[in-house]
């Protein structure tokens, strides 16, 4: 008998799916050993020619090369090893491929035609008043609840007034440093605290760990830098006084926060007023390092524009967050409402090394529309004793895609860690998508993970029920939408939860008929 | 007189697949499997375990009349493959080979044996296709048993066609030497009422992959996918499902459970993928692990793919030692700690093959366990 | 004069670092059934844990004699050998393990630590019709998992009907009558008088005097707060019955309690 084999490959098909979830796994790819001396020689003309760029252009050319690398970091007069860090980044960045295992679909941006640095506007560009700002972003910032003093500055509306946040900011700015701690724009950090940006910029992600992080530490702009000594608990949540600020941030942000021993911060990001920008592509990088029995709690309200109802624009939101639990005892606590973007590929992640060392993430994310996101976590189980609880919230409405995806990994020697992970979908209307892919390894025979997914929906039951005792379809839905991210919400520091929960109601309206 | 050409180049770049990120077989691409050698018959009878069913063996890939029972509705192709395992995305070679048909009613359950033997590598492929009509009741169980301790490699690739309102049952049980290679898929179409279920057991083998694909296209249809394992040295096994709910109305379970010692390791992937309008869906997924060394690893990919918004799914994957409580309440009791262990150890496993119907498959599985488990002795003396 | 079955002295119990028990003294002959009763959050359960030797709960200090040995030496497994037998408030429910089975590793655990023959499977159904029928659990209840599917009723005639088979020395029973209506508690009650022997000692732990009509006890003892606080024959629990836990006065440091 003579047989024949015919598989069924297709080397096509085959290149499609090379290891997408892979990717995510590894943490790090291929370290840069290449450099070949074509691209050297390349890159010494580039940099001379770099030199002579006019530093005092409000803006570089589109698209990315060394030049562009240098001119970004001319403009910022930053040390050489800065610049050398970036250079590395993206000639590093030159040999990856854009990821493509999410569970995503959108047209890859066109790096030729995105321009990497520009000066921040000018106030004199905005509308002139706020008759001149699109009623319906205005009518959002009521509904949130914003302060009518902050809605001229979100809108981006030309006023000369000094806004009381930006005193208050001042005071605070003067209570930390009473306390020793060091809360500034990175690109300030890198010349008044060079030897701890040095110390700590990278290691948590490398330069080379995936193509937007990658991509990030060659032109990032600027993000917050946030040093609290040993022993020092932050007397207040940090960046809740800088909101209007934080609209300047950039596209390109890179946020580093470090608690020496016994310190303890809390850091919020984001606001929950509609954020409009021009810039389609957003990867910030945020690194935090908690060292022996440190505490850092991160929280994010995300609302960045999500496209319209027919899913045209929107921001890709392409974002690396990383915290170490470096020091015995120590806890990271990620927090995240997503309601924003077109797009959004997000995974906060823990390396929990020191013993009995904590990781923590609670994460709601909607997707109405046309929206889809593709967020999770990485919970990396080192040491003895660690711990990690895992909670995810996803609610689909419209034709939005929802897509938890996340890594416990307990590894050899981490007797006794425990993980506990659930991931509940909500689903609104029959066009949309709820999806579970959790990545599970245990390596321990002492450890325990336990993973639970459901998927669920509002029941005509449950609204009429509410219906009966006089409760409105739209305020049940709230209610019961709510009821779902509870377990979340109480992680957010009060203030932000009141707002979170008031962006989950807009976020949703009109979404259900 | 067989030979088997294989173009083995493929099992060496599997794992850079995300389906086959923790399954290396690579090993096989350096395999020869080309030399011939003489077969031991007398093997065949031992593996004879319901003599009054059908019974269809297969040895190191080539049909065996003569010590082969066919009954009416069973019969062996040696013409086609035709589409068998076609429509899903397995990376598994296919191959021509016999191919085993059946139809009609079965209650008795068919018994195929695919055994390999031999002191050279040999490979062989099964296929199988099981036909169930309208009404129909087919019972099937496979055995994939590799008798010497070589680098053999079994591709079995099963594919169930349920028409409506009919009932398929499937054992496959991969036993015997823990040096082979099996990577067996099953494929499944269901359609209106029809009720499919399968129970995948694998004590032997050192790389195992079970693949399961399951179309549910017509509505009302009832599923139930089941494996287990108890696994020791260096083995590995690989669960791989697909469930697909295609139409409102279905019913699918999964349930995979396992033990490892030694350097044993488990890999769980399951997805299930509810379409569009395939409304009251009920689909359950659970994967549950107990590590007995602490060289053994488990990875576990529970996956939920869902576009219609009135279901019910959920999956669940635990990996852990045994619940403290129930070993609390078992020492109360007088029983040592070590029995108490094994006891539960036991218990969890037992859970998958209680399911089987059929007494004759169920007992000899339940002896390869016993002799599987360490301390499977003390749990033998406990039979009434 | 005969060694007490049990003798429990200054007993003090932590489970997570919080103090539960804080000084329990208890005597209890052969043949003697103490009752103990108390308000919740009192100890009780936490006292027939502890004599059972479950791991969460750690002994800071005192000690617990049995039948002559140091019953804090043993784990929970040598305890039940030993022939100590708690028939909890909630018996676990054990998936995959059928009762027969479960039982019959227990017996022969407990037979070989005697020094007996392990039973064969002839004598070892035939014990199993005869205790089941005295606690009238349908003898079909026992091809099930170990409690699974049981209702409350059923679960607590399988711990009696568990003791019988087990044949142990002391019999302590948390809240046995607890979810049970009266038809169900006199058939447990049954089952445990039969029980009594010359030999056996029993700890009845319970809320409520109303089992005490039914298992009548020579002591009842009243635990507050970590302690035994007062001591006395069955009347006092009537006296309970009447007066509530916080009439009850205790009789202060002179109380012989024990």
């Amino acid at each position: 008998m003579n047989k024949q084999i015919n598989t069924t490959n297709d080397p096509k098909k085959e290149a499609a799916e090379a290891l997408p979830g892979g990717g995510m796994l590894l943490s790090s790819s291929n370290p840069v050993e290449e450099d070949t001396a074509l691209l050297k020689e390349t890159f010494k003309e580039k940099y001379k020619w770099g030199f002579v760029t006019d530093i005092e252009a409000d803006s570089a050319p589109p698209g990315l090369d060394e030049s562009t690398i240098a001119f970004i970091s001319a403009k910022k007069d930053e040390p050489e090893w800065l610049l050398e860090w970036r250079l590395n980044a993206y000639r590093h960045w030159l040999t990856m491929e854009e990821p493509d295992w999410a569970h995503l679909k959108y047209n890859k941006p066109n790096y030729d035609e995105i321009i990497f640095y520009s000066a921040p506007k000018s106030l004199a560009d905005g509308p002139k008043s706020l008759d001149e700002v699109d009623p319906e972003l205005l009518e959002t910032y009521k509904k949130l609840g914003i302060p009518l003093a902050e809605h001229a500055a979100l809108a981006g509306v030309a006023v000369d007034a000094v806004f009381d946040s930006v005193s208050v900011g001042t005071t605070f700015k003067d209570k930390l440093e009473e306390v020793g701690i060091i809360f500034c724009p990175i690109s300030e950090a890198v010349h008044s605290h060079p030897e701890l940006v040095k110390k700590y910029l990278g290691t948590i992600v490398p330069y080379s760990d995936n193509y937007y992080a990658t991509l990030n530490s060659a032109v990032f702009t600027d993000g917050s830098f946030v040093y609290i000594p040993k022993g020092v608990k932050c007397p207040m949540d940090l960046s809740t006084y800088f909101r209007i600020n934080a609209k300047s941030s950039g596209q390109f942000e890179r946020t580093l926060i470090i608690a020496e021993e016994g310190a303890s911060v809390s850091y919020l990001e984001g606001c929950t007023a509609p954020m409009r920008d021009e810039n389609q592509l957003h990867a910030a990088v945020v690194e935090l390092i908690a060292l022996d029995d440190a505490d850092i709690k991160y929280s994010t309200v995300q609302n960045w524009y999500p496209g319209d109802e027919n899913g045209v624009g929107g921001i890709y939101n392409f974002v690396t967050k990383r915290g170490k639990c470096q020091g015995d005892r120590s806890r990271i606590t990620w927090t995240q409402v997503e309601t924003g973007s077109a797009v959004t590929w997000k995974y906060p992640s823990c390396i929990l090394l020191g013993d009995d060392s904590v990781g923590e993430f609670y994460s709601v994310a909607l997707t109405n529309n046309y929206q889809q996101a593709d967020t999770g976590t990485k919970m990396i189980h080192i040491g003895k004793n660690t711990r990690s609880t895992i909670i995810s919230k996803g609610i689909s409405a419209g034709q939005g895609q929802n897509i938890y995806r996340g890594l416990v990994r307990i590894q050899k020697g981490a007797e006794n860690a425990r993980n506990y992970t659930q991931c509940d979908s909500m689903l609104m209307g029959d066009r949309c998508g709820a999806h579970t892919f959790p990545y599970i390894e245990v390596k321990n025979k002492t450890a325990k993970a336990e993973h639970e997914a459901s998927t669920s929906k509002i029941g005509e039951d449950q609204l009429f029920y509410c219906n009966q005792r006089g409760i409105s379809t739209e305020d049940a839905i709230n209610m019961i939408v709510n009821g779902f991210c509870k377990e979340v919400f109480r992680e957010l520091p009060m203030e932000f939860a009141v707002e979170a929960r008031r962006l989950l109601e807009v976020s949703l309206e009109s979404s259900v008929g | 007189m067989m030979t088997m050409n294989i173009d083995n180049s493929i099992f060496k770049t599997l794992h850079k697949n995300e389906a086959w990120m923790y399954t290396n077989v690579s090993a096989l691409s350096n395999v020869d499997f080309s030399t011939t050698t003489e077969v031991d018959f007398t093997e065949i009878k031992k593996y004879d375990i319901a003599q009054d069913n059908p019974f269809v063996v297969f040895v190191n890939g080539a049909f065996q009349e003569g010590y082969s029972r066919l009954e009416e509705g069973i019969s062996i192709n040696s013409d086609t493959v035709g589409d068998i395992g076609s429509r899903s995305d397995s990376l598994i070679p296919r191959g021509d080979s016999d191919t085993v048909t059946i139809t009609g009613n079965q209650n008795k359950t068919v018994h195929i044996l695919q055994i390999i033997t031999g002191d050279t590598p040999a490979s062989c492929f099964g296929n199988v296709l099981v036909h169930a009509a309208q009404d129909e009741s087919i019972s099937l169980a496979e055995t994939h048993i590799a008798v010497t301790d070589q680098n053999h490699v079994f591709m079995p690739c099963t594919e169930v066609v349920a028409e409506q309102k009919s009932n398929v049952t499937i054992v496959r049980s991969i036993r015997g030497s823990k040096e082979a290679y099996h990577l067996g898929s099953l494929h499944v179409t269901q359609h209106e009422s029809s009720t499919v279920q399968t129970h995948t057991i694998t004590l032997g083998g050192k790389r195992v992959r079970n693949e399961v694909y399951a179309y549910l296209d017509g509505e009302h249809c009832e599923s139930n996918f089941d494996g287990m394992y108890m696994l020791g040295k260096d083995q590995l096994v690989d669960n791989h499902l697909r469930v697909e709910h295609n139409e409102p109305n279905g019913n699918s379970r999964e349930f995979y459970k396992g033990v490892l010692d030694e350097n044993a390791r488990s890999v769980f992937t399951g997805r299930i993928y509810v379409k569009e309008d395939a409304h009251q869906t009920d689909a359950k997924q659970t994967n549950q692990n107990i590590l007995l060394s602490d060289d053994a690893d488990v990875s576990a990919r529970p996956q939920l793919e869902i576009y219609a918004d009135d279901v019910l799914c959920t999956h669940g994957a635990t990996t852990g030692e045994i619940d403290e409580e129930a070993m609390l309440y078992l020492r109360t009791r007088g029983i040592p700690k070590d029995a108490a262990r094994t006891l539960l150890i036991y218990a969890f496993l037992n859970e998958s093959l209680d399911e089987l119907t059929d007494d004759s498959f169920r007992s000899v599985l339940v002896e390869e366990l016993l002799s599987n488990l360490p301390g499977g002795e003390f749990i033998r003396a406990l039979y009434l | 004069m005969t060694t007490p079955l049990l003798e429990i002295t200054n007993l003090h119990a932590n489970i997570e670092g919080k103090e539960i028990l804080k000084g329990v003294n208890l005597t209890v002959m052969p043949g003697e059934v103490h009752s103990i009763m108390g308000p919740n959050g009192s100890g009780k359960s936490t006292l027939a844990s502890v004599i059972a030797g479950h791991e969460a709960y750690e002994v800071t200090d005192g000690s617990i004699r049995f039948n002559g040995i140091d019953l804090l030496e043993l784990e929970a497994d040598q305890r039940a050998c030993a022939g100590v037998f708690l028939a909890f408030q909630y018996p676990v429910e054990i998936p995959g393990v059928s009762t027969k089975f479960f039982l019959k590793a227990a017996v022969n655990a407990i037979r070989k630590y005697r020094g007996e023959e392990e039973l064969d499977a002839m004598d070892f159904l035939d014990m199993v019709e005869e205790k089941a029928e005295s606690v009238s659990l349908s003898i079909d209840l026992l091809d099930r998992n170990v409690n699974e599917g049981f209702s409350g009723g059923e679960k607590k005639r399988a711990e009696v009907f568990q003791m019988a088979m087990l044949d142990p020395l002391l019999g302590v029973l948390d809240e046995t009558d607890s979810g049970l209506d009266i038809d169900a508690l006199k058939i447990v009650a049954e089952g445990v008088n039969k029980l009594r022997s010359k030999k056996r000692g029993f700890i009845v732990i319970t809320h409520y005097q109303r089992l005490l009509d039914f298992i009548v006890p020579d002591f009842v003892h009243v635990l507050k707060d970590g302690v035994i606080v007062k001591s006395g024959d069955k009347s006092l629990a009537l006296e309970l019955e009447e007066k509530g836990y916080a009439g009850i006065e205790s009789c202060g440091s002179a109380c012989s309690c024990s």
